[in-house]
């Protein structure tokens, strides 16, 4: 059983180059390492780091609303000229932190060159609003993309997909689409970047044998008791909490992807390899000697990862 | 990501028929008393039963542990070629090495490996580390005595269910605490539990046909590490999924879809790949826990990758 080619392998030497200057290439390393103990000031000064790494916003970008569980939610529209399908995106920080400009670059590219009308949501953040109100208002735009996508865009297709805690609420979302609205059949796949699917935490989210990365296991216990403060492993065990639990028959194609010196890398193979069990079609990119956002590194290993998600859309659109 | 290929797919309406014929409710031990010696002194006269014919190869003998003689069953070929340690199955609670005298025997005959079950001690009685002991003590006594008994110092580490758990336990401490790592061929791991927190499918198996039920596993859990809170199951030593699976021999990883220990299973194999260790998993669809008991293609196709990843890895 082997996780990654031989192509994938040659980009090693230089991934490892990349990690050895983590700490200055990415100063999100230190994140959360000398923040209060409080959770919401906590969060208020993450929120204010995370802005200082945002990218430029895209011109094409629409800022807008759609109705949620408690009020107008906002979301951010990349629609191109002639949408073939359309794409939810999540993003990412930890449940506590980030709005969708943070992958301005990307959604403005999924809408430019693989015709895709793209939503993403900027769902109500932890402590503040702990769960479920994040997945309920992922929720909320699935189902107004379901609902007026076909009016709008012309099209009744979608994709889901989204990073770290994005992908924990794109896998979430997934499974509601298919349990609660019904509507599995109109997703055409979903994307799940380096997400969270376990939130008792899987051994590599406890240590990822002391390999550089850009979050680290107290960090990462502190989000998820302010995702779901006072819950216990077993209320944890809950699908809707931790996908990884839940039935996962039945399900679009998924691309997962993860790089090895990911905290939560264990959680990417784990949810790969039960979807696999389950007979739903299945991809797992694992990037080796890759820490997780290792995207924001320019680098060969970033390129094979964009290139990977490019074809895997191409080849599921309608 | 493709867990079996075609050949296996095809097995597939054969192996749904014995299961209805089986019809496995997972609750057959519902109606046993809650005391846990009491319960699982019936489990283990139930099991008797169950017991195959004693093989004539078989010779009982006994090795030094850490508390006192334990108990052992080999089987020696003329002249053997390696070794093999076989952890038998049972919950840690129940079972003894004369469950698995045809497999036993098998290997000994068919690849000329001197093969050493080890009757470990069992819960509650001796809840952990006691097991874990008794088979790092057979490991000891194998790699101390093969060179000069059977000519060998190589050898396989292998068992089903909480065999499986106890061979990876112990392939662990072989690498870290007797560094020989280097003599160990291979680990053949049959459906065995690798995470004593509790892995998904362990909590359900999506209501399909098995002969475990989530309220049994957790029983012999709690009977081999009573009290433990899921942080102190955590330590590799106690669930194998936690360990730095880096530098490890080859291993079969084996289990079927309806097993409660799927995810054990699927979970220790990707992440012994994604530790860039030599593994293979083999998944088979449609099958329960210990259904290599059953007599159909599933069972034949399986021994015969095991036997294939045997002699492959044969000196």
């Amino acid at each position: 059983m082997k996780l990654w080619d031989e192509t994938i392998e040659g980009f090693r030497p230089e991934a490892q180059k990349m990690l050895a200057g983590l700490a200055e290439a990415f100063p999100a390393a230190q994140f959360g390492r000398d923040l209060p103990d409080d959770p919401v000031a906590r969060a208020q000064i993450q929120r204010q780091n995370i802005l200082a790494v945002e990218p430029e916003p895209s011109p094409m970008a629409v800022e807008s609303t759609i109705p949620g569980p408690a009020g107008d939610i906002p979301v951010r529209l990349f629609v191109p000229e002639e949408p073939k399908a359309m794409f939810l995106h999540i993003h990412g920080g930890a449940w506590v932190m980030g709005r969708p400009q943070m992958s301005e670059p990307r959604n403005e590219y999924l809408a430019t060159h693989l015709g895709l009308a793209v939503l993403s949501v900027d769902y109500r953040l932890a402590p503040e609003h702990p769960y479920p109100a994040g997945p309920d208002d992922c929720e909320a735009a699935a189902a107004w993309m379901l609902e007026h996508g076909p009016e709008r865009w012309g099209t009744d297709q979608m994709f889901i997909g989204g990073e770290s805690a994005g992908g924990q609420l794109a896998a979430a979302t997934l499974l509601r689409v298919r349990d609660r609205l019904g509507a599995i059949d109109r997703v055409l796949g979903a994307n799940l970047v380096f997400g969270c699917y376990d939130l008792r935490g899987t051994p590599s989210a406890f240590g990822n044998g002391g390999n550089p990365d850009v979050i680290y296991p107290e960090g990462l216990q502190f989000n998820i008791e302010s995702f779901t403060p006072g819950m216990s492993d077993a209320e944890r065990r809950d699908p809707d909490v931790s996908p990884l639990f839940a039935d996962l028959s039945g399900l679009p194609p998924c691309l997962v992807s993860v790089g090895t010196f990911d905290h939560l890398a264990d959680d990417s193979y784990f949810f790969a390899v039960r979807m696999a069990a389950a007979e739903s079609p299945v991809e797992l990119a694992v990037y080796p000697d890759s820490p997780h956002g290792f995207m924001n590194f320019p680098s060969e290993m970033t390129k094979a990862h964009a290139k990977r998600m490019d074809t895997w859309i191409a080849s599921l659109m309608p | 990501m493709k867990l079996w290929n075609d050949t296996i797919n095809g097995y597939r309406p054969e192996a749904l028929d014995l299961l209805e014929y089986l019809h496995y409710t997972g609750d057959d031990d519902a109606d046993l008393p809650d005391d846990p010696v009491t319960r699982t002194q019936i489990m283990r006269q139930n099991l008797l039963a169950f017991e195959p014919e004693p093989s004539s190869m078989a010779v009982e003998s006994t090795i030094p542990g850490p508390a006192g003689e334990i108990p052992v069953r080999m089987f020696v070929p003329d002249e053997p070629k390696a070794m093999f340690l076989h952890i038998h199955g049972g919950g840690w609670i129940l079972g003894r090495p004369n469950m698995s005298d045809p497999g036993n025997e098998d290997m000994a005959q068919r690849h000329g490996l001197a093969v050493l079950s080890v009757d470990y001690r069992l819960a509650p009685e001796h809840p952990y580390p006691a097991g874990p002991d008794d088979c790092e003590a057979a490991a000891v006594w194998l790699l101390e005595h093969g060179p000069e008994r059977w000519g060998t110092d190589n050898m396989f580490i292998g068992g089903e269910s909480a065999g499986g758990h106890l061979a990876a336990a112990t392939l662990l401490r072989v690498r870290d605490r007797l560094g020989a790592i280097d003599r160990v061929l291979g680990a053949n791991l049959v459906f065995g539990w690798y995470d004593l927190r509790g892995t998904p499918s362990i909590f359900g198996n999506g209501g399909n046909p098995d002969m475990l039920s989530p309220a049994g596993l957790q029983f012999m859990i709690e009977s081999f590490t009573p009290g433990m809170s899921d942080a102190e199951r955590r330590d590799p030593d106690v669930s194998p999924l936690f360990a730095d699976l880096s530098g490890l021999p080859s291993c079969l990883v084996s289990v079927g879809t309806y097993d409660h220990l799927l995810d054990d299973s699927l979970f220790f194999a990707t992440r012994l790949a994604a530790a860039e260790s030599p593994v293979e998993l083999a998944v088979y669809p449609d099958s329960p826990h210990g259904f290599m008991a059953l007599p159909s293609e599933m069972t034949k196709a399986h021994a015969a990758r095991l036997n294939a990843w045997i002699a492959s890895l044969m000196p």
